[in-house]
């Protein structure tokens, strides 16, 4: 390690932020009176705050506002048996918002805090509703050493493959090679089930007409624990593990008890697998096992196995979950070659068998992604997939560019083409055309336009139009996708 | 027979048509993809390595920073050079520069700059001096290294095993940055990265904030937000959204591939809060039956395949199906009905008979 980046952030970040927030409100006195009356007192907090946190880095807040306009022509699914296909316009508006902040200073624990809320909400026909939204995030953390408090609307990733949204506490600790991590909370439930949501920005409304759904949203009986204990080892190796129970308003719904091991041994080769046991089947309700090899450093190759039992994957308070038990196999690599800097193959093959059935399935997908020139202005991407689904499957061909027109323009085309083996509604087939246009008129502000057509077995044509704008305050890796 | 043998043919000449449809943009993109240049036009290896100097009537030799003239020990010692530096040698040094520079819209491989010593590296007898060594791309052939080091070049001297296991990278990175930055050769996010990121987030979640939000998450992850992601960046091509084009007649024969994964993001009762809206499903009245005639009446008759899907895929029918005493499967599968036990071999369970979901099939039982 050659420097230290303290030198140039100690007397950076809060102090420079508390003066630069003096600053600021010293400016606007002249806007008001009473700013007049509070704003010295403010700055001068200010200033004593920054200059006891002297913290490491500066805080910042990142968020994004995106906002979807879209239009709808479309022929509609057929209803009742015999009904005529009707053609309804719909213009629904949708916005979701997110905040980040981080890096607040505490007095003796400087950047200590972090925090984030995103939300989004809907307007306009769709589905039969008019007026939707959620909350998805909204929690605060504090950070002090190896100790991470989180409180609030948050998303665990428990024993199982699963994450779930909960609204609660989690807390994490880490002892030499020992990192420990617990949660607690009750499951944020999912806005679409209406008897249960809980979530639901527009529930108020529908629980006043319909009382019995103010109380079927009691989530008293609906909460979710857990534990996990992973051990760091030397050569980039790591075990854990780790146990989850979720209750649903019956019963234990989930009870997984799981271990997970991953080593890179050697730079060019890692390896890693999981497995979870279903502790009320006392069965393994999935299990992966996978090897990446990167010794030829332009052709990483990527092996994987993966078993899962569906039945054990649902609830088991659910009446089904004792109905199945067939649980299914899959092998399955990956390798992409990059012979060229502007050009890069991808395959992907993989084969699945399924306990009780005789009829294997297989995958596979061939993409190349060509990026010529210097300034990588253009992209030009080609795909071929053919999946066997016993009794039917499907061949997919794609293709589709992207173009940076002028510093500001973007344009992109993506077009696909669908074969089905066996026909969907007397139709063999489906054809797919986007295109969008997407205009970066400031760094903090892009729009675009996008417009889709598509022929398929249950629309002879369908149109839709997609307006979106996105405001930044800050770049953030929240995605990459607004 | 003649008729089978024609359509054979048909369809192998289909079969043909369609692969090369394929391999043809394919061999054009091969084909052209070697036109890959530096990320200047600037000829580097001639200034460098290859020009006559240092004799008597040839200019003085040059190094990097005979142009790129900036502070060594500042981070961001690279300094791009401006016409004058070219204008010691050519006459037309105006346009000489204006050949070479960068194009305007070409970006910086990462980006961000890092916190880095040069003069301190410089020194280092591995390195004797040579910005070369790790700017590699300056000098070489076209489609070679990159002009900008990756985090790879890092990494042969440095292994930073110790920060990269406690999620430190502000010793080289500015905590600024990395909200912003993507992974180019260390901790890339290709290959099979959409199968690892579950595990990798799981055991390393601190790791994952370094740059992520929750939003990251819920981005893909989250399905009850109206619009999916495909829908929401229809120019983000090169991104593995699964529900991609037209997703609504595929969706069954993408469940029946891969049983159980719809539920990865997907709750029990989505499928059937669309299914309602759609007139498909049981629960609206005169609504449509996806199922073919007899699917489940009828014992042993060549129709009746509800029992071998519902073995395959019980997740599928829980999409629709209800799953408390309330489904039509308890109907036919409850103790003393005549569809017989719906329990696989071996079946266990930790549940007393009595739990309520054991409690609607086997009520009667003591």
């Amino acid at each position: 390690m050659q420097t230290s980046p303290r030198n140039d952030c100690v007397l950076g970040s809060a102090f420079t932020l508390a003066y630069s927030c003096a600053q600021r409100l010293l400016t606007f006195r002249r806007m008001s009176p009473r700013l007049r009356l509070i704003h010295p007192w403010t700055a001068l907090a200010l200033l004593a705050l920054g200059s006891a946190a002297r913290a490491e880095e500066p805080m910042w807040v990142d968020a994004r506002v995106s906002t979807y306009a879209q239009y709808f022509q479309q022929a509609l699914v057929p209803g009742l048996p015999g009904a005529v296909a009707r053609v309804e316009p719909s213009f629904p508006l949708t916005v979701s918002a997110f905040l980040r902040v981080g890096a607040i200073d505490l007095p003796n624990a400087p950047d200590a805090v972090s925090a984030e809320v995103s939300a989004w909400g809907s307007l306009g026909p769709r589905d039969g509703r008019s007026v939707d939204g959620d909350v998805t995030a909204a929690w605060a953390q504090y950070k002090r050493g190896q100790v991470r408090v989180k409180l609030g609307r948050q998303v665990t990733l428990p024993g199982s493959s699963r994450f779930v949204r909960f609204d609660g506490a989690a807390i994490g600790v880490s002892v030499g090679v020992l990192d420990i991590d617990g949660y607690a909370g009750w499951v944020a439930l999912p806005r679409w089930n209406l008897a249960r949501g809980a979530t639901l920005l527009g529930f108020v409304g529908d629980g006043l007409k319909d009382p019995l759904l103010m109380e079927a949203q009691n989530r008293a009986g609906q909460v979710t624990a857990g534990l996990r204990l992973g051990l760091r080892l030397p050569a980039s190796s790591r075990i854990a593990v780790a146990f989850h129970e979720q209750h649903d308003l019956t019963g234990p719904a989930f009870r997984v008890l799981s271990a997970d091991v991953g080593t890179q041994p050697l730079s060019w080769l890692g390896a890693g697998a999981r497995a979870s046991l279903d502790l009320q089947a006392l069965a393994i309700s999935e299990a992966r096992v996978w090897v990446d090899v990167s010794a030829l450093k332009n052709v990483p190759l990527a092996v994987d196995y993966s078993y899962q039992s569906p039945s054990l994957l649902l609830p088991q308070t659910s009446v089904l979950a004792a109905f199945g038990g067939a649980a299914w196999h899959e092998v399955g690599g990956e390798v992409t070659v990059r012979a060229l800097q502007s050009l890069k193959v991808t395959g992907r093959a993989s084969g699945q068998v399924f306990e009780l059935t005789t009829q294997p399935g297989a995958r596979g997908q061939l993409r190349a992604v060509w990026t010529p020139g210097i300034d990588g202005r253009l992209m030009i991407l080609g795909e071929l997939a053919r999946a066997l689904i016993p009794p039917s499957g499907y061949t997919q061909l794609r293709a589709g560019a992207r173009y940076r027109a002028t510093a500001t323009i973007t344009t992109s085309a993506d077009a696909s083409a669908f074969f089905y083996d066996q026909p969907i509604r007397g139709v063999s087939s489906s054809l797919t055309g986007v295109g969008s246009v997407e205009w970066a008129a400031k760094p903090w502000l892009r729009a675009m336009l996008s417009a889709t057509v598509m022929r398929t077995p249950y629309a002879a044509f369908e149109a839709q139009g997609l307006a979106r704008l996105v405001v930044e305050l800050d770049p953030v890796s929240a995605g990459g996708l607004p | 027979m003649r008729g089978d043998g024609k359509g054979g043919v048909v369809k192998a000449l289909t079969t043909y048509r369609r692969w090369m449809l394929l391999a043809l943009p394919l061999a054009l993109l091969a084909g052209a993809a070697c036109n890959r240049g530096l990320l200047t036009h600037f000829p580097h290896r001639a200034h460098l390595a290859t020009l006559e100097c240092g004799v008597p009537g040839k200019p003085a030799c040059l190094s990097c920073v005979s142009c790129h003239q900036s502070d060594t020990n500042k981070h961001d010692a690279w300094a791009a050079p401006t016409a004058q530096s070219c204008a010691g040698c050519h006459q037309d040094s105006g346009d000489k520069w204006q050949h070479s520079v960068r194009p305007v819209l070409a970006t910086l491989p990462a980006g961000k700059k890092i916190i880095f010593p040069h003069e301190r590296h410089l020194a280092e007898p591995e390195l004797k001096g040579q910005c070369v060594k790790c700017h590699a791309g300056a000098v070489g052939v076209e489609g070679g290294a990159p002009l900008f080091p990756p985090m790879a070049t890092c990494l042969s001297c440095h292994h930073h095993q110790e920060q990269f296991a406690q999620n430190v990278c502000t010793t080289c990175h500015k905590a600024n940055d990395l909200r912003g930055l993507e992974p180019v050769s260390f901790f890339t996010h290709d290959t099979a990265w959409s199968k690892r990121h579950g595990a990798e987030a799981r055991a390393q979640p601190e790791r994952c904030e370094t740059c992520h939000a929750q939003t990251s998450c819920d981005t893909c992850h989250d399905s009850t937000k109206p619009l999916g992601p495909a829908q929401r960046n229809p120019e983000a091509l090169e991104r593995g959204l699964v529900h991609r084009f037209d997703f609504l007649s595929r969706h069954p024969m993408e469940a029946r591939s891969q049983p159980g994964t719809c539920v990865t993001c997907h709750v029990k009762t989505e499928c059937d809060a669309c299914h309602i809206t759609r007139g498909v499903s049981g629960a609206v009245a005169g609504g449509q039956s996806p199922h073919p005639l007899g699917w489940a009446s009828g014992l042993g008759t060549a129709t009746n395949l509800h029992g071998p899907a519902a073995r395959r895929d019980i997740s599928s029918c829980a999409s629709c199906h209800d799953q408390g005493a309330a489904t039509n499967c308890v109907r036919c599968h409850k103790v003393g009905a005549t569809g017989g036990t719906p329990h696989p071999m071996g079946w266990r369970s930790t549940q007393s008979i009595s739990a309520p979901e054991c409690a609607v099939c086997h009520g009667g039982m003591p």
